[in-house]
């Protein structure tokens, strides 16, 4: 490989001495890509650039600014919930298993349908289906489940084993507040509490979360 | 007229939103427990002290009926989607449930102009999740699902 | 420099049924701009396929610091369109026309199909414009889980393309980002690898990003452009392959 061929990709030659030039004014910046990973590595070059710059030309990266365009409706703001959970399943669909990942795809299109919503209800909070995701592929359940969304927007999720009942609210930020009912012979228990995802199995351990998580016979959440 | 409570043997029903139903394979199997909790204040509505819902026996001794006027009434005040449910409570249960919790749970018929079987269940510990999962398990006698409920028993009085 | 002929490497990628890829990317810059006037009607005929759509809208504004005064311009310049489960994306705006598949990758064929109907449909609507550069791009993010009590992953056991980090003095290396580029036979290849968030729980994902760009006698026509592009997919087979270690690959499994 010679240089010469690549510097035909280089409409602007870059030169070493600049002072104004930015010290990696070579870096190639992705161009073509519209997923969560070509974002993150666009960022990462800007980061780089920012960082290196000692003319000022590089923008320190501001705050977000909210472009609102017009008014949305309820249709479309439920329509683009449904979307943004959707399109946040697809970063993570190779480790999921297909059917599951459809059906999840349903449920969503049944809690989220504008026929069925009350205007009062509250709109799913995007960072608690982050949570769900992260669960599911953490956790593994393979029992059926059922959705729903709590009076402050957060996904929840709910097993019934014969009398025995847990619920689970994902919070954001991998946080999980979960209460439950467990009958043990003619004894009942009850518990709740708000722990991280990560401790989550030891905190339900006494009363055997598997006993709510697994289905032997149900097929796999992820791959 | 002060506020009459209601028989332990009587049951009170509930209208919970479709979001707060659980169903699996579309079969309603049962509540969240959220759908007996008390709201927090809003922008349009300060904090709930109590929850809402209708006499059943009020209407009709039997369950059908009752929940066939129970619907009635509440459409009248607002709107009810295909995927909401009812859930028909037992008072008794309720209280007991309670008295476990050291809560002392009234459950008072207070009608309204609108709401002649209106019915406020007061005296709930806001922030006490196992209170709320125990009385989805065991205070509930049935969920009904409103669609199917239009469809099979509506059709056929 | 002659190319790696892809029947002959041993290690030419497979299907895995965990890929990697969240994202693959048929990417067409050309010389002038769509016509403003055939947006609407490339958008009507490609609904079918992607009936979502979106504006591609470019927001200007404009400030006169003299005259403490602010001006905004509005200009629809092409639209983003995507398939009801919004891992199709296609994007044809100003001066571009790209075809995207995003996780759960359906194989070479399907995207290939689908990317090279979408094209006909585009250019027998705007007409021909000339191609300036044609680009094959292929993201992967490699989802490495964390031992019990680990704190990090040694990249290097997954990645054969790496940083090599004189230890000591150096510890652990926290985030990474590097890119290099190649000329393989005229066509521009830029390797990007990184640490990127993980969305996985006790996980540590790496980006290996290649991204292969033709700038010089670009074809034209249609039967050519294609077989550029199956014969670039190849040369990413090759490379990514060439990326990875089996570690990796028994990650894909």
């Amino acid at each position: 490989m010679t240089s010469s061929s690549l510097q035909f990709y280089r409409r602007e030659k870059v030169s070493g001495l600049d002072p104004a030039q930015s010290l990696f004014a070579t870096l190639a910046l992705p161009r073509a890509g519209v997923s969560d990973t070509a974002s993150a590595l666009s960022d990462s070059f800007l980061e780089i650039l920012r960082r290196t710059d000692t003319t000022g030309r590089i923008q320190p990266r501001s705050a977000s600014i909210e472009v609102t365009t017009r008014k949305t409706s309820l249709v479309e703001t439920l329509y683009e919930i449904r979307a943004n959970a959707k399109l946040m399943t697809s970063r993570v669909a190779m480790h999921l298993d297909k059917e599951w990942r459809l059906s999840l795809f349903r449920n969503l299109d049944e809690i989220l349908d504008p026929e069925a919503w009350h205007d009062d209800d509250p709109l799913l909070a995007i960072p608690s289906f982050e949570t769900f995701l992260r669960f599911s592929l953490f956790i593994k359940p393979n029992r059926q489940l059922s959705l729903g969304v709590s009076n402050q927007g957060n996904l929840l999720l709910g097993w019934i084993v014969g009398k025995d009942r847990l619920s689970i609210e994902m919070l954001p930020q991998d946080v999980l507040r979960w209460v439950l009912v467990r009958y043990v012979g003619d004894e009942r228990e009850s518990a709740a509490g708000q722990v991280p995802l990560l401790r989550l199995m030891a905190v339900l351990g006494p009363f055997d979360p598997e006993h709510w998580f697994a289905d032997h016979g149900a097929a796999a959440t992820s791959r | 007229m002060a506020p009459q409570p209601l028989p332990d043997e009587h049951h009170f029903v509930r209208h919970v939103r479709g979001a707060l139903v659980q169903r699996v394979n579309g079969k309603v199997v049962g509540c969240f427990p959220d759908a007996f909790k008390l709201r927090d204040a809003s922008e349009t509505r300060a904090a709930e002290t109590y929850i809402s819902a209708c006499w059943l026996e009020w209407h009709q001794h039997d369950c059908d009926l009752g929940i066939q006027s129970v619907v009635q009434e509440l459409s009248n005040g607002r709107e009810l989607k295909a995927r909401d449910a009812f859930a028909v409570v037992q008072v008794k249960k309720m209280k007991e449930i309670g008295l476990s919790r050291g809560q002392r749970i009234r459950v008072l018929h207070e009608p309204t102009e609108k709401s002649p079987s209106y019915t406020a269940v007061r005296a709930m510990n806001r922030d006490d999740q196992e209170l709320l999962q125990l009385i989805a398990a065991e205070a509930i006698s049935e969920t009904v699902d409103l669609e199917s409920f239009v469809k099979t028993t509506l059709k056929h009085p | 420099m002659t190319l790696p002929n892809s029947d002959n490497n041993e290690a030419v990628s497979g299907q895995y049924p965990k890929a990697p890829i969240t994202e693959a990317v048929i990417d067409f810059r050309f010389a002038d701009s769509i016509p403003q006037e055939s947006y609407a009607r490339t958008r009507d005929k490609l609904l079918d396929n992607y009936p979502l759509s979106s504006d591609w809208v470019e927001g200007i504004a404009s400030f006169d610091m003299v005259k403490r005064s602010g001006s905004f311009q509005e200009a629809v310049r092409g639209f983003r369109l995507s398939s009801v489960d919004q891992v199709n994306v296609a994007i044809i705006a100003d001066k571009r026309f790209s075809v995207s598949r995003l996780a759960p990758y359906s194989g070479w064929e399907d995207f290939r199909t689908r990317a090279r109907e979408t094209w006909g449909v585009a250019k027998a609507t705007v007409g021909y414009r000339k191609i300036e550069r044609i680009g094959v791009r292929y993201i992967n993010r490699i989802d490495i889980p964390m031992g019990e009590n680990a704190t990090g992953v040694e990249i290097s056991k997954y990645l054969a393309f790496r940083l090599d980090v004189p230890q000591p003095p150096f510890p652990a290396i926290q985030l990474q980002t590097s890119q290099a580029i190649f000329d393989f036979d005229g066509r521009m290849v830029i390797i990007n690898t990184g640490t990127v968030p993980a969305p996985l729980v006790k996980h540590v994902s790496v980006a290996l990003d290649i991204d292969i760009g033709l700038e010089r006698d670009v074809p034209q026509a249609d039967d050519a452009l294609w077989a550029y592009v199956d014969s670039t997919r190849d040369l990413k087979n090759v490379l990514f392959e060439a990326s990875i270690t089996d570690a990796a690959r028994a990650l894909f499994q």
